[in-house]
């Protein structure tokens, strides 16, 4: 409990880092004090903060928390410290849906609230096969169920790159941009439904408490112990799915955190999960509001796309954390 | 040893004046939108017999599609007998490497970085394929058309901010060294993210260098759509003095001189005359 506290104040620390840090240098007390009371609507600051910051910190807050969230579920159902919300093709499949709006240019035609739409498409197309095609006569085996993904997830990143092969080379650069993934999403209404479900699934998770910590011994001994395992991991994984689903059509593959973050949590803490749901989700947001700092100012004015930083720096220090484990033992 | 020598070099040199210098090219391949343009422009359509699935025709029967972005198919483009492959530096070295192993020419034009790189490329390729003349006649009018579009500019007017979007979501803007900074250039107007390299940029750093002019070259409803998103930042200057402007990216995108200077003399009109 008093972990989650600290993580929670980090994580208004990096709120707070995230809203005052930039190309222009706001201090903390007057961001704090543009939130509360507003501002200039004319002047450049309480602009810069309002309408391009806060955004991007409460969507890095929301999809960090998400991605973390559904990784820790689903290495939590598969009981596969490998498995993250892309492994199952989730992302394969998005970033397939939006390469395919892409180069037919629906975004041009319809507006770009196509990318994130398709994308989500995409993803659900993909959930549904993976679900489908492991579950028999109402029984879900679950390591077909991990074949079955990651099959998938190469079908579809080879018919992304046939779509890449044929296409033109303007639409090339917009579906390589959109893979790297960001944090600049102009629409409001996007960020706050992805910040309201990500919060949903965390609290819906916390019914699931007692058969995920049940599960950690295995299938079976969960089933004996009570838990209907079945509709558990059914629920688990379609819930964790469509999460990550969201996150990507809405911000891009960002990749490592799912992974990682539930792995940081695990070696710091060991792996109860009445502590990593939430965990995973507070810890996710600190990493990529951060990241998303690192991200835009490391070479400014110009940005670096996110998964370049995430990708780096959690590996990093997943690696450091390891190396530091082993040597205490 | 020095017998052999002359008459190697008598050999060679009757090789030499008797194969024609330059034997124009019958047959050609353009693997660059850009380039099918060009050889329209130029009046040299008839010689084009195989392009991108990405050119435009002026019909259908002009030429028949070889190629797709990345990919080349050398059976198909091999079968149409080409003598001379024109295309830029964004096509693969081994796609080069693999039509002169086949024995035939291949041009490689850079990707202009200036007005002018565009017009020497132009009379480059103008000279190739025996179409110099018409080549510099229709620089010498472009560039007339230039010195008159820029006498549109009032003398008096204030020098502004200007900012040129070429992509969104990540936000891209248009940085010096490239034939897109000529506009700027050419307009009188000052690029915000002059000291860049790189396009990717901030759009917190937009808002603060503040233009006074926002130019989006995007298509279809992604540009109403980035005009509507700059069109909401009040404190923005160009929002206060109105000058949020779509330029056709079609035409300003793809380097031919001609639809350079129609593209500038839009902007002008767009940013003095309005």
């Amino acid at each position: 409990m008093l972990g989650l506290l600290v993580m929670l104040s980090l994580l208004m620390a990096a709120v707070a880092l995230g809203l005052s840090v930039g190309e222009l240098n706001v201090s903390p007390g007057s961001v704090v004090r543009m939130l509360l009371f507003g501002g200039h609507e004319g002047s450049m600051e309480y602009l810069l903060i309002s309408r391009i910051r806060l955004p991007r910190v409460v969507l890095g807050v929301a999809v960090g928390g998400a991605l973390s969230l559904a990784g820790v579920i689903l290495q939590g159902i598969y009981r596969n410290p490998l498995v993250e919300p892309f492994t199952l093709g989730i992302s394969g499949g998005a970033s397939l849906g939006v390469a395919v709006t892409i180069v037919m240019g629906l975004h041009l035609s319809l507006g770009s609230f196509m990318l994130p739409l398709s994308g989500f498409i995409g993803a659900f197309v993909i959930i549904f096969l993976v679900y489908t095609i492991s579950s028999r006569r109402g029984a879900i085996n679950i390591q077909n169920m991990l074949l079955t993904g990651v099959m998938i997830s190469f079908i579809a990143s080879s018919a992304m790159m046939f779509l890449m092969a044929t296409t033109s080379s303007d639409n090339l650069h917009g579906i390589v941009f959109w893979i790297m993934g960001s944090l600049d999403e102009p629409n409001t209404g996007l960020i706050k439904l992805t910040l309201i479900v990500s919060l949903a699934v965390l609290v819906i998770s916390y019914l699931f408490v007692q058969p995920l910590n049940a599960l950690r011994l295995g299938e079976e001994k969960a089933l004996h112990l009570g838990f209907n395992t079945n509709v558990v991991i059914r629920v688990l994984f379609i819930l964790a799915s469509l999460l990550a689903g969201i996150c990507v059509s809405v911000s891009g593959v960002i990749g490592f955190v799912g992974l990682i973050i539930p792995h940081v949590l695990r070696l710091l803490f060991g792996s109860d999960y009445r502590f990593l749901l939430a965990g995973s989700f507070l810890l996710g947001g600190i990493f990529l509001v951060l990241s998303d700092v690192v991200a835009r100012t490391i070479i400014s004015p110009n940005e670096l796309p996110i998964g370049v930083i995430t990708g780096i720096i959690g590996g990093l220090v997943f690696l450091l954390l390891m190396s530091q484990k082993r040597k205490g033992k | 040893m020095k017998k052999f020598a002359i008459r190697f070099l008598a050999l060679f040199f009757l090789i030499v004046v008797a194969l024609p210098a330059h034997a124009q090219p019958q047959r050609i391949i353009s693997l660059a939108p850009s380039l099918t343009k060009n050889l329209y422009l130029l009046g040299a359509g008839e010689l084009l017999v195989g392009c991108t699935n990405y050119c435009t025709l002026q019909s259908d029967t002009d030429a028949q599609v070889v190629a797709s972005a990345m990919q080349v198919n050398y059976e198909k483009a091999v079968m149409l007998k080409p003598d001379l492959v024109i295309t830029t530096t964004l096509t693969k070295p081994n796609t080069i490497d693999t039509f002169k192993k086949l024995g035939v020419e291949v041009l490689v034009y850079e990707t202009p970085r200036s007005f002018d790189a565009i017009c020497s490329q132009f009379i480059d390729l103008g000279e190739q394929i025996g179409k110099k003349a018409e080549a510099e006649a229709i620089i010498a009018d472009a560039r007339e058309r230039l010195e008159k579009i820029r006498e549109k500019i009032p003398a008096d007017a204030p020098r502004q901010k200007i900012f040129m979007q070429i992509g969104a979501n990540p936000l891209f803007g248009v940085v010096p060294n490239t034939f897109m900074n000529d506009f700027i250039r050419f307009s009188e107007t000052d690029n915000i993210a002059a000291d860049l390299t790189i396009g990717s940029i901030n759009r917190e750093t937009v808002l603060i260098r503040n233009p006074d002019i926002v130019v989006v070259v995007l298509m279809g409803l992604i540009g109403e759509e980035e005009k509507k998103q700059w069109e909401s930042y009040a404190s923005l200057n160009a929002v206060k003095e109105n000058q949020i402007y779509i330029m056709n990216a079609d035409q300003a995108c793809s380097p031919t001189p001609l639809s350079f200077i129609e593209a500038l003399d839009e902007l002008i009109g767009k940013i003095y005359l309005h």
